[in-house]
């Protein structure tokens, strides 16, 4: 009976759970802070706002296509991680070093994400321990490998990718811009996109439609993995350094993002566009209380409440049968 | 139709007496020990330190192992009842910090106000629990975000409380604690088992603790048997925020001032304790017992490991690979789930498999 | 009376479900009641057991509406009902089962009082004739003592007025001797009991009164002495044969080579030897009872598996003309075969997404090029199709969770039209679907076997079945029992068929 009303109440209104509301929180929060701290609308603070947000973009790209087709991997934090200690340390300050490095990390990422994926969707181990063991499994690699200390071996060149500036616009603004258009035309344009929603959405219809549900479900996890090491190399251009704990945070982060982007947990709704407004809300809020002078404790405190407050609020319980 | 009388079988009685003292048996170890396979593994796991790590087999390194384990247990028995729910609890390490450095505070090197110092934090950290139990089960948030976002509000006021830095200090009977042996056993050992005791009683004496299976397993099979969800959600997240507490008081007693990072890690040790003990995530199954075989397990490894001075880096890897191989294991022994379905091919599937239909007294394993 | 039902009418929306329906059960009294799927019967169980509210009528419980207002309340009253689908938690115990929520208590110690549990609980499990103790994990139990724990679940509440829903379908007939043998010595000492069962066997075995339920309507309420089989049948079927039919317009040529072949397919524990064929054109009808093995035949002709398969799958399937191994839904869709799935909500659609995107699913490759999806392709398909079925809907990106029963199966038929297909499994097409687009789907269907498609056309609705088929198969207890050309089946010679078949077949105990 209450479906029915429901479904009658619903048709004419538009979606304002989705993607819609976040950019409208978004907006009205922009709002805000420009009334709360008059540098908010400064150029370079706006600027600093994207230098800040494409890596977490990137990475929830990724953790969004996971979403979406009904998992989750915690594990990206620390493919962030590895990646910077990694091509820090190959790259060990040679020019010539940059190419091999970056494609020695992507090379590692993939394996990673092929290794969750096999095991989530092949063998059927719960996607959020198997990602939990890899972060565990990685974060060690990571210490054993630069024995604990950060390395510095990043060329002036590669810095580029997230210090320097086109148009006066930094470059990884517009890497993340890109990552959000090759993600976009992926997840609405390809088959193995709408696959992705379908088994987000129904894995039994989509198994039944014969679809390669095994194979689309593990690849995703191989997307998120891959999207992870393109933002730990934004990540790594930005801060200048590799360091074993630069990526931890962005697990969270990033799943927060695309819950508040309206992404439903358990997947198959959900837009990207919403996940970039999720990524802005978070870096807008980091950034407003930066502006403030709030202690960095503070700041900590303010960053939960924001997390659990935007994804008990915003977030969608997916549609399942009956 | 045959007769109606008498009003028994007596072949079909038969056959339950003959079952009834195997599966009471099955069930008793299986409730209170949890799957014996896990605590098989640790055995091993003792016998091969026994032999390849020097120092390994001595009284102290025991006694070291046990105090080591105590704060550890504290928090996956917390941990386990959350994760019986169906949920997870990644808040445990921030309250932890909050038990130890607040408790460390308030004491500050005076034995006066020692009660206070204990029941605040345990307090405190009933009231965040409770505070994660309700917005999970009253919203669509997942978990494991709600109790990450709380983790960071928690620690964020550690620090703040803290400066960042060590902060306060015990009391001296309190600090002697960590120290204190009782005969064979360390106090902390000797404090830690009327816990458990109660822990376990709680787990298969209690309605609550029958109920906390029946909600992790379907809620809604449990809510038409007139079982209270939410209650027994935020009673669970409620005592899962207390036990973490409890283990910073523990973790206190063996350090001289309050550490605003003293949880560090026991988040992802106790979920692998209680997922290596054979609970599964998805809720309805795990145990306190098989709990506190994982304990022992991560502790024994990390003790093996620093004897044998093995790096302290390979450890985080070390225990990634164990839980790795725990929810393996579970996924191979789980009931049908969808995604097997999916994967199913029919030639496989239709090889002869054995015990289709599970027996009375079927081998339990990771069950 | 210790029930008394009068003139109670539901609606679900635009559906009528119960329409003046009227029952009265006496103590003491059994009282079956049967009729089709989707007669009515499990929509008048739960405004009995309080978990819906009748629109309009009375009812009364020991001469109070009160004890009806919520399932608590009625249970509280002593209404206990045991429900066809399972309701108990896998990792308790059976005597956790039997008394969660309500846990006897150690009056000193305090504590749920495990040995009070089973004892109580062993007792029932003794007169009810199990095999497997009160300390068993239900998890492990076989479904027919699963079975066996619920209805012991049921009568452990000590009701007044106990309502079993399909009881016996999964349970193994020497434990339904017994139930039923217990149910007569609780009947003489005043329970009542309101039976609902397709087994027509159990009713006269069983009970006192037999009421009919037909599209939502009292159809027949007698003393059993007064009613043979014959009339129950017919009081159940017997309906006015609307015009909702296509004619048959073109023999099916079954001298060609079939498009579809089974020879002695076997999935043990589920059907066995089943052989037959499905001439290209021909729609081929597989009637008998729910849980007779119709749909696993059907399924494991689509790759898709039971949940416990312990044995291989034995025999041949031929699709035209060509062995074929049922490798999974991929391969299935691959050779030309089409599925439309029992349950549409779970299996059928993925309701969040769009009608052109489910209508697209099964085909994308085709709607694209180098795995890009050629939007204008995919919008022209969903929009031929929602045009030639007549789905309403707001347009082809309307979310399919919204529409109406009727349109969201259209949809699932439009996934597969639009693909086209050598072979059509339709399992259970119309539950839930209005009148007027049932008539449509049968017209799209005839149409498709018009063009040359096979269909095998898996129904408990009998006037569909027999309607639409070409030919009739009836299956019971996992194997076929008759084959009946669609001229000489009636509606009483399936059921009779199907019947007999349960009572004769040497076959398996349940094939569900």
């Amino acid at each position: 009976m209450s479906a029915i009303a429901a479904r009658v109440a619903r048709a004419p209104r538009p979606d304002l759970t989705g993607a819609a509301a976040s950019w409208l929180a978004l907006f009205t929060l922009a709002v805000v802070a420009s009334i709360l701290s008059s540098d908010f609308l400064d150029k370079q603070n706006l600027l600093n706002i994207g230098r800040q947000a494409a890596p977490l973009a990137v990475v929830s790209l990724g953790q969004t296509i996971v979403i979406l087709c009904g998992g989750i991997d915690v594990s990206v934090g620390a493919v962030m991680s590895l990646t910077t200690v990694v091509v820090s340390t190959e790259m060990n300050g040679d020019p010539s070093m940059v190419i091999p490095a970056v494609l020695l990390v992507l090379v590692l990422g993939a394996a990673i994400g092929i290794v969750n994926g096999f095991l989530v969707a092949r063998v059927g181990t719960d996607p959020f321990v198997t990602t939990l063991a890899a972060m565990l499994i990685i974060s060690g690699a990571a210490l054993v490998y630069t024995q604990g200390s950060p390395t510095n071996g990043l060329t002036p060149g590669f810095r580029q990718i997230s210090e320097g500036e086109v148009l006066g616009i930094p470059a990884s603004i517009f890497f993340a811009a890109g990552a959000f258009v090759f993600c976009w035309f992926i997840l609405r344009r390809t088959v193995w996109g709408r696959t992705i929603y379908a088994l987000g959405g129904n894995m039994r219809a989509t198994f039944l439609s014969g679809r390669r549900t095994a194979l689309v479900q593990a690849s995703a996890y191989l997307a998120a993995s891959l999207f992870a090491v393109v933002a730990g190399l934004l990540l790594a251009a930005r801060i200048g350094t590799g360091a074993v704990s630069a990526g931890s945070g962005y697990e969270l982060e990033s799943i927060a993002a695309a819950l508040i982007g309206g992404t439903a947990f358990g997947g198959g709704r959900g837009r990207i566009s919403g996940t970039i407004a999720g990524v802005l809300i978070l870096i807008v809020l980091f950034n407003l209380v930066n502006l403030l002078g709030l202690p960095s404790q503070l700041q900590q405190i303010v960053r939960g409440a924001v997390i659990v407050l935007g994804v008990a609020v915003y977030s969608r319980r997916a549609v399942t049968g009956s | 139709m045959s007769a109606t009388h008498p009003s028994t079988r007596p072949a079909a009685r038969r056959v339950r007496r003959r079952l009834e003292p195997k599966v009471r048996v099955h069930r008793a170890v299986n409730r209170w020990l949890g799957p014996l396979w896990v605590w098989g593994v640790l055995i091993a796991l003792v016998v091969i330190a026994i032999y390849t790590v020097p120092q390994f087999a001595t009284l102290d390194n025991y006694k070291n192992i046990l105090k080591q384990a105590v704060p550890l247990a504290l928090v996956a028995i917390g941990q386990c009842g959350v994760i019986i729910l169906g949920g997870i609890d990644l808040s445990v390490a921030a309250v932890m910090s909050l038990g130890d450095t607040l408790s460390m505070g308030i004491m500050n090197g005076g034995s006066g106000s020692i009660l206070f110092a204990i029941v605040a934090p345990l307090g405190l950290g009933l009231l965040i629990g409770a505070a994660n139990g309700a917005v999970v089960a009253k919203t669509a948030a997942p978990a494991f975000i709600v109790t990450l976002g709380a983790a960071s509000i928690v620690q964020g006021v550690v620090f703040w409380y803290t400066h960042s830095a060590p902060y306060g200090a015990p009391a001296l009977s309190f600090g002697e604690l960590g120290f204190k042996e009782y005969g064979p056993l360390p106090a902390l050992v000797v404090l830690f088992i009327p816990i458990l005791a109660l822990a376990l009683i709680v787990q298969n004496r209690t309605r609550a603790g029958r109920h906390a299976y029946a909600v992790g397993d379907d809620d809604q099979v449990a809510a038409r048997a007139g079982v209270n969800v939410t209650r027994v959600k935020v009673a669970t997240y409620a005592l899962c925020g207390f036990f973490a507490a409890l283990a910073g008081i523990a973790v206190a007693t063996r350090t001289g001032s309050g550490e605003p990072l003293a949880g560090t890690g026991f988040d992802w040790d106790s979920i692998s304790a209680v997922v290596i003990g054979g609970a599964i995530l998805v809720g309805g199954r795990g145990t306190i017992g098989g709990t506190m075989a994982g304990v022992l397990i991560i502790t024994l490894i990390e003790n093996a490991m620093t004897l044998k001075d093995v790096s302290p880096f390979w450890q985080s890897t070390v225990k990634g690979v164990i839980v790795l191989i725990a929810v393996i294991i579970a996924a191979m022994t789980a009931k049908e789930t969808l995604g097997r379905l999916l994967r199913w091919r029919p030639m496989d599937a239709f090889r002869p498999r054995v015990a289709a239909r599970p027996s009375a007294t079927g081998e339990g394993g990771a069950a | 009376m210790i029930l008394q039902v009068k003139d109670i009418t539901k609606r679900f929306g635009v559906v009528r479900a119960l329409e003046g329906v009227s029952l009265d059960v006496g103590r003491g009294e059994v009282h079956a009641l049967v009729g089709e799927n989707g007669a009515g019967k499990s929509t008048l169980t739960r405004i009995i057991g309080g978990a819906e509210r009748a629109d309009a009528g009375d009812i009364s419980f020991e001469g109070s509406s009160q004890a009806l207002s919520s399932p608590a309340a009625a249970l509280a009253a002593g209404i206990s009902i045991v429900y066809q689908h399972l309701n108990l938690s896998d990792e308790l115990t059976v005597a956790g089962n039997l008394y969660l929520g309500r846990e006897p208590r150690r009056a000193l110690r305090g504590g749920v009082d495990d040995k009070a549990m089973r004892r109580a609980v062993t007792a029932w499990l003794d007169r009810l004739g199990a095999e497997f103790p009160a300390d068993e994990l239900v998890g492990r139990l076989s479904p027919s003592d699963r079975q066996l724990a619920e209805i012991a679940r049921g009568l452990s509440h000590d009701p007044k007025l106990l309502i079993m829903d399909e009881p016996t379908a999964s349970l193994a007939p020497v434990a339904a001797e017994r139930v039923f043998a217990v149910l007569r010595e609780l009947t003489a000492a005043g329970l009542a009991v309101i039976y609902i069962t397709h087994e027509l066997a159990h009713v006269f075995d069983l009970a006192d009164r037999v009421t009919v339920l037909k599209d939502g309507r009292n159809a027949l309420s007698a003393p059993i002495a007064e009613v043979d089989r014959g009339g129950l049948i017919e009081a159940m079927v017997g309906r006015a044969v609307e015009e909702l039919f296509p004619p048959r317009t073109q023999q099916p040529d079954r001298a060609a080579a079939p498009a579809l072949e089974l020879r002695d397919l076997t999935l043990p524990g589920y059907f066995e030897s089943v052989s037959f064929s499905i001439a290209p054109g021909e729609v081929v009808g597989l009637g008998g009872l729910v849980g007779s093995g119709r749909s696993r035949v059907a399924r494991a002709i689509f790759g898709d598996p039971p949940e416990r398969a312990a044995d291989p799958l034995r025999g041949t399937v031929l699709v035209d003309g060509e062995s074929f191994r049922p490798r999974g839904p991929r391969s299935a869709v691959k050779r030309g075969i089409g599925f439309v799935p029992e349950d549409r909500k779970a299996a059928g659609l993925v309701l969040g997404a769009t009608v052109a995107d489910n209508i697209a699913l099964p085909q994308l490759e085709r709607l694209a090029s180098f795995g890009v999806l050629r939007r204008g392709a995919e919008r022209a398909v969903a929009e031929r199709e929602t045009e030639a079925l007549r789905i309403k809907t707001p347009g082809v990106d309307a979310e399919v969770g919204n529409l109406s029963g009727g349109n969201q199966q259209k949809v699932v038929l439009a996934k597969w039209l639009a693909r086209g297909c050598r072979v059509l499994i339709l399992d259970e097409p119309t539950p839930g679907v209005d009148v007027g687009a049932k008539a449509e789907i049968y017209l799209l269907v005839r149409k498709l076997a018009d063009e040359g498609t096979a269909v095998l056309l898996i129904s408990s609705d009998l006037p569909e079945l027999l309607g639409l088929s070409d030919r009739v198969l009836v299956m019971s207890r996992g194997r076929i029992v008759a084959e009946l050309e669609a001229e000489a089946a009636t509606e009483e010679s399936v059921m009779k068929a199907a019947f007999d078949g349960m009572e004769t077949a040497p076959g398996l105990e349940s094939a569900a």
